[in-house]
């Protein structure tokens, strides 16, 4: 049974939740209640192959699959001209197992706690959410999983499209802020294609494996580079493509914004990390000594990545709406991991991918507890917060936790990413950008603290409200996973990732 | 300018419309309209590089296709024409794994068009109509809320 799963694990991580998002619509037409349950049942199904995967993967290597039974990589000798490959294959190693495992988890338990806040803002909708948001999973786990280029565009098109509609849902402000989504992301789509179209054009293949090998026989296109890692860079929101950004997540139902926003962009990372390591790198980045393609990219890269960090920390720090404070700092988180790619050292990348964790964990835990706050019948506002620890004491400490692994305070998960980031970047001699790290810790500090001060130190004299378990429960566990991140880092590194780390 | 570059300077000026349309134009079902034009750009600049001349639809109609230009660019990468004829143009009808006869030589590759970008290309299309369709779903739901579909007019409400 379980050798079954992980054989088929690539393919079954895509098929589990599109087979919810089709019977989900049928289903809630009669019992619209029953939609939440079969979106959380098929998203925690993914979640559970994607680790067996994982586990599977660390044991005894990468695992690939052809769909179709169609060969994708020439078996035989190149002299075999009747060798059809033009199968679209799918793997999953240890990078895009970890991503795998982090992205069906966060969704999974965004999907169970979603039950209350979707029915307040989107009451009657329920069918039509829950399928859309396992449309979007199917196109972020087929992302995770493909290493067809173009297959690549296919699911990033497929999550996109439902995160327009996803972020649309509630209408109003929300709907004009979906447009204005679509439009940028269809552009960053667009350009994504052109460039595979090039790549196309001078290679003839467009399986990664294939494209990495044949690329570093002859010269690479700049164009189709440029063209790549922009359209990647306005899907992940990275400055000065952010401008998104922070109305999709805070104008959008919280339900939305929780369940898009740990994990969206963060599969755009994968996409632009396996664009940079496996295609244009040395084609294997899981063995400590990841090599970035075009070296002209990393300072590019990392500059961005430190703007974004300052830019967007400093807007987090003037913003009062709790949500778009998120958003911002979303920002500035995703700088950090762009960053980190930048810095082109085995540390710097693994910070990068530990944060891709911890940030999708911490940043699922704040989104939780701005759901918690908005159905218990508080406002928006950080000032709204006022209190907050007296009405709802358990959500707080977890408000309090992650917040903390935000700023980057140990033994937390958010304060070891940054420290192999920092680490990187000494390593590189980049001291500029560990002064741009330790600042970005401080902006973090300050926004922080301008929402527990509220939280904790408001009116105390609030009587304590009823805290649904349904939301509790999985606010709990995403703020275990804060605290295990930190305490399971070095497992997570040196086992998950690479198997030796300096 | 010459003309075998006709569909690629077609193309980039398409996507440049398509881009300063979504730019500078207020009304939203403009802007709509210039990011359809942007993917058609991009759609035309992949039916151009499959297009090649004097070559055939690729139906193979007598025999199976030697992929000799798959092949080729493997090795070398260096992706048109040459190739296929080199090597397997003198003999045709001594196949050796016998699918065709002597009547009916075996196909090759370099006959025919690419498939490859147009059936890329399908998907494409697909995706852009899913697009639009998404996005005149937004747009009716901001018409309801907002009343205007000028982008001044909406930012003037967010406020």
């Amino acid at each position: 049974m379980i050798a079954w799963v992980s054989h088929h694990a690539p393919v079954l991580v895509v098929l589990l939740p599109l087979a919810a998002a089709l019977v989900i619509p049928i289903v809630a037409l009669r019992r619209p209640s029953v939609a939440h349950l079969i979106a959380t049942v098929f998203a925690l199904a993914t979640a559970a192959v994607s680790v067996i995967a994982l586990i599977t993967v660390v044991r005894d290597g990468p695992i690939h699959y052809f769909v179709g039974g169609w060969t994708a990589v020439p078996t035989g000798p190149p002299s075999d001209l009747t060798e059809v490959v033009f199968g679209i294959e799918l793997v999953i190693d240890r990078v895009s197992g970890f991503f795998a495992s982090v992205v069906a988890t966060m969704a999974a338990s965004t999907l169970a706690w979603s039950r209350l806040p979707v029915g307040h803002e989107l009451p009657g909708r329920e069918g039509a959410f829950y399928s859309v948001a396992c449309l979007v999973l199917v196109g972020l786990m087929g992302m995770l999983v493909t290493a067809d280029i173009f297959n690549f565009y296919v699911f990033l098109e497929v999550s996109s499209l439902s995160g327009y509609a996803l972020v649309a849902a509630k209408g109003g402000r929300a709907a004009a802020a979906a447009f204005r989504y679509l439009i940028l992301g269809t552009v960053g789509a667009s350009l994504y294609l052109l460039g595979v179209g090039y790549l196309y054009v001078s290679t003839g293949v467009l399986n990664m494996g294939l494209l990495s090998e044949v690329l570093h026989q002859g010269s690479m296109s700049p164009v189709a580079i440029a063209f790549i890692v922009i359209g990647l860079a306005v899907k992940i929101g990275l400055f000065p493509f952010h401008s998104w950004l922070p109305d999709a997540y805070a104008d959008s139902a919280v339900a939305s914004g929780g369940f898009l926003a740990p994990i969206m962009t963060k599969v755009m990372v994968y996409g632009l990390l396996r664009f940079l390591y496996t295609i244009l790198g040395d084609g294997d980045f899981t063995d400590g000594d990841g090599a970035l393609g075009p070296a002209a990219l990393g300072p590019i890269l990392t500059w961005a990545g430190a703007i974004a960090v300052i830019a967007g920390s400093v807007v987090a720090c003037i913003r009062n709406d709790f949500r778009r404070l998120l958003a911002w700092s979303s920002i500035a988180q995703l700088g950090y991991i762009v960053l980190g790619i930048g810095l082109d050292h085995p540390l710097a990348l693994a910070g990068a991918i530990l944060h891709v964790m911890n940030h999708a964990l911490m940043k699922g835990a704040l989104f939780y507890v701005a759901g918690a706050q908005l159905v218990a019948g508080g406002g928006r506002s950080i000032d709204d917060l006022r209190g907050l620890g007296g009405r709802l004491p358990a959500t707080t400490t977890c408000l309090v936790i992650a917040g903390m692994s935000m700023i980057g305070v140990p033994p937390l998960g958010g304060f070891f990413s940054k420290w192999y980031l920092l680490r990187g970047a000494l390593e590189q001699g980049r001291y500029g950008i560990a002064v741009v790290l330790l600042v970005g810790s401080v902006l973090a500090a300050i926004y922080v603290f301008r929402i527990i001060e509220r939280a904790c130190f408001g009116c105390r004299d609030d009587e304590a409200t009823d805290e649904p378990p349904s939301m509790l429960l999985p606010l709990g566990l995403v703020t275990l996973g804060v605290i295990a991140g930190g305490l399971l880092s070095k497992t997570v590194v040196e086992v998950v990732l690479w198997r030796p780390v300096p | 300018m010459t003309l075998e570059l006709l569909n690629y300077y077609v193309f980039t000026a398409l996507m440049l419309v398509g881009l300063y349309a979504m730019m500078t134009r207020r009304h939203l079902i403009r802007k709509v309209v210039g990011m359809m034009i942007f993917q058609t750009g991009a759609i035309l600049f992949f039916i151009s590089t499959a297009a090649k001349v004097d070559a055939d639809i690729p139906i193979v109609r007598h025999a199976p296709v030697v992929i000799a230009e798959a092949a080729e660019t493997h090795d070398d990468h260096d992706d048109d024409t040459h190739g296929a004829d080199d090597t397997h143009g003198g003999d045709d009808g001594h196949d050796p794994s016998g699918h065709g006869d002597a009547d009916h030589p075996r196909a090759k590759a370099d006959d025919y068009v690419n498939p490859l970008p147009h059936v890329l290309m399908l998907t494409a299309i697909v995706v852009g109509v899913a697009t639009l369709g998404v996005a005149l779903g937004i747009i009716l739901r901001i018409q309801e809320h907002f009343g205007t579909l000028d982008e001044d007019e909406i930012l003037e409400k967010l406020r």
